[in-house]
């Protein structure tokens, strides 16, 4: 009756099965695991307080680039206004710390579930549009965010701006603390991004990213896909946007709603590869050191330069690096695989 | 030609774009188990039929029975779960995806929302794309693929679905001769296995040599509705589609 029941389950050893990778290369990669988690975790305790806080930026925007590359990079969606959930998280962790006494730990979860519960409300209206409107929309939509915080002034301080509590603690403490928090934010990210491309929610965004219509008669539900996508990157970036708010410790809204911010984690998460797992921390961690140095030399036209590298980097691997480098890889592979079949 | 039991009824199925009727009072049976073509000129209807069916677009009017209950309104994605895949007359391969993963996202969103899981499901598609004949391209990116390639691919995919029934609009269009008889056989051997199928085709050898039964459609309406034989004789659908010539070489 079926073409792909149960009952041709009992075939499936005579068909090459799905791949999967082999036990050296499993080893290769705990070894670079091991070798990076290592490296995550010892800048504080050996680099100055100066680079610990670059390098806490730059776990900061690799995060953030991780988030947006879930509806950039899967969905296909550009969510240029993103940041308006940085600013959510911000906002709710500064209100709840200084107006509710609340402790740091609990108003970051409450900035995480917020933002999601905002993108999930905005998302079943908003998703409806495609493209470049969408972009338009999420723009719009931060703007609005943020002259409501602004107007809100009683709540928020408004555009006075808000001083939130201070980590109580020395400054070689406080600089570790928010070093690791950043980290594990950008573990999260990544993580969460990692098990997303692994399951039924990454094969469905990938495939509405290439044909929504496609996708909708093969049985997923793209409506709801692209506001669960929306949902999840909205509350990853609000938790970074909480973490930042305690970590600056004075608010003002075109701090956290500002848009060239968003602009450059889409850009992080392009310039590394977008769809991939680890590509926007790539591109993150690429223009953020890039920036550094261009910062360092050329004070008066950092941006000018910076501009000029992201447009020579669109133009010649526009797929990002991570494309680039499974292009060698694969090269190799094919390479290899065609050297067996001659041997064979 | 036997007791099979409707599996799809179709009632005064109409669809309006602003005011133009593109589908009109169109009653239809599909018996479980069979063939039915779908012919008629350009712009009769059976694209807009089809897209009725898997509910890309909601009917204006009407009614669409599967096993007897309403699937009027159910979005897309529900349809394809309750067992009815399609093809695309312009292909719609998912780019940046393997054959592999193209043909995984039938079985992973498969019948009734009971997909299996990513993994299990890149092992199933080879077993499809065994099927129709891609088997040794399983890691291939879609756009490494010719057109005859890819409508086997779209074939693949809508069959990892694992569908009662499978609607395939213009599979055979620009194809050679060859690839056709091929595709012919393929759609064969999956109507054997049980798979009820709704095909629209140009290429009439083919559709007159799978079909158990024929609609025709003619600015929206059904205009005709049999046998292959008796459609070709009928006097409305020859001088609407046909052709004097065709008729009289079949009736040679």
């Amino acid at each position: 009756m079926s073409v792909t029941g149960s009952s041709a389950s009992h075939q499936r050893k005579i068909h090459p099965p799905a791949p999967e990778p082999s036990p050296a290369r499993r080893a290769a990669w705990v070894v670079v695991a091991a070798l990076l988690a290592v490296l995550a975790v010892l800048p504080p305790f050996y680099l100055s307080g100066y680079w610990v806080r670059v390098i806490t930026g730059l776990l900061m925007y690799a995060a953030l680039a991780s988030a947006i590359n879930i509806m950039v990079g899967f969905a296909g969606y550009p969510a240029l206004g993103n940041i308006v959930f940085f600013g959510t998280g911000a906002y709710t962790v500064a209100v709840l710390m200084v107006k509710y006494n609340t402790g740091f730990f609990v108003a970051l979860a409450a900035a995480g579930v917020l933002a999601a519960v905002y993108a999930a409300l905005l998302g079943t209206a908003v998703l409806r549009l495609r493209g470049a409107y969408f972009g338009i929309a999420t723009i719009g939509i931060n703007h609005a965010t943020s002259e409501l915080v602004t107007n809100l002034d009683r709540l928020t301080g408004g555009g006075r701006g808000t001083i939130v509590p201070f980590y109580p603690g020395g400054i070689e403490e406080e600089r570790m603390f928010f070093y690791y928090l950043m980290l594990g934010l950008m573990v999260l990210s990544v993580f969460t991004v990692w098990v997303i491309s692994r399951n039924r929610l990454g094969y469905g965004l990938r495939a509405l990213k290439a044909d929504q219509e496609g996708a909708s008669v093969m049985g997923v539900n793209t409506t709801r896909y692209k506001v669960i996508a929306w949902t999840i990157s909205a509350g990853l970036t609000g938790l970074v946007g909480g973490a930042y708010a305690y970590w600056l410790a004075f608010l003002e809204p075109p701090y956290v709603f500002d848009i060239t911010m968003s602009v450059k984690t889409y850009i992080m998460a392009i310039l590394g590869g977008a769809g991939t797992v680890i590509g926007p921390v790539v591109g993150a961690f690429a223009l953020e050191l890039l920036s550094e140095l261009i910062w360092g030399r050329f004070l008066e036209a950092h941006m000018l330069v910076l501009g000029i590298v992201v447009v020579l980097v669109v133009l010649f691997i526009p797929q990002g690096f991570m494309n680039l480098v499974g292009r060698l890889l694969g090269g190799q592979r094919r390479r290899r695989a065609k050297e067996v079949r001659a041997d064979g | 030609m036997g007791e099979r039991t409707p599996l799809l009824v179709g009632r005064g199925v109409t669809r309006f774009f602003g005011g133009v009727a593109a589908v009109m009072d169109v009653d239809f049976e599909v018996r479980s188990g069979e063939v039915l073509g779908l012919i008629g000129p350009n712009g009769a209807g059976k694209t807009t039929l089809m897209n009725l069916i898997s509910g890309l677009i909601p009917l204006s009017r009407g009614d669409m029975l599967l096993d007897g209950r309403s699937i009027k309104g159910l979005p897309p994605w529900d349809i394809a779960r309750l067992g009815i895949a399609r093809t695309f007359q312009i292909v719609k391969p998912f780019a940046g995806m393997t054959l592999r993963e193209n043909v995984a996202m039938g079985a992973m969103f498969a019948r009734e929302g009971r997909g299996v899981p990513a993994r299990e499901a890149l092992e199933l598609a080879g077993e499809v794309l065994e099927l129709v004949g891609l088997g040794d391209r399983m890691n291939s990116y879609t756009d490494e693929l010719n057109i005859a390639l890819r409508k086997r691919l779209e074939l693949a995919r809508a069959l990892a679905l694992n569908p009662r029934i499978l609607l395939l609009d213009e599979v055979m269009a620009g194809l050679n001769l060859k690839e056709v008889e091929r595709l012919m056989e393929l759609v064969k051997t999956i109507n054997a296995r049980g798979v009820t199928i709704i095909v629209i085709e140009h290429v009439m050898k083919a559709i007159m040599g799978i079909s158990d039964r024929i609609i025709v459609l003619h600015y929206g309406r059904k205009i005709a509705e049999g046998p292959p034989q008796a459609v070709a004789q009928d006097e409305n659908v020859i001088t609407a589609y046909l052709g004097r010539r065709f008729a009289q070489g079949k009736g040679a």
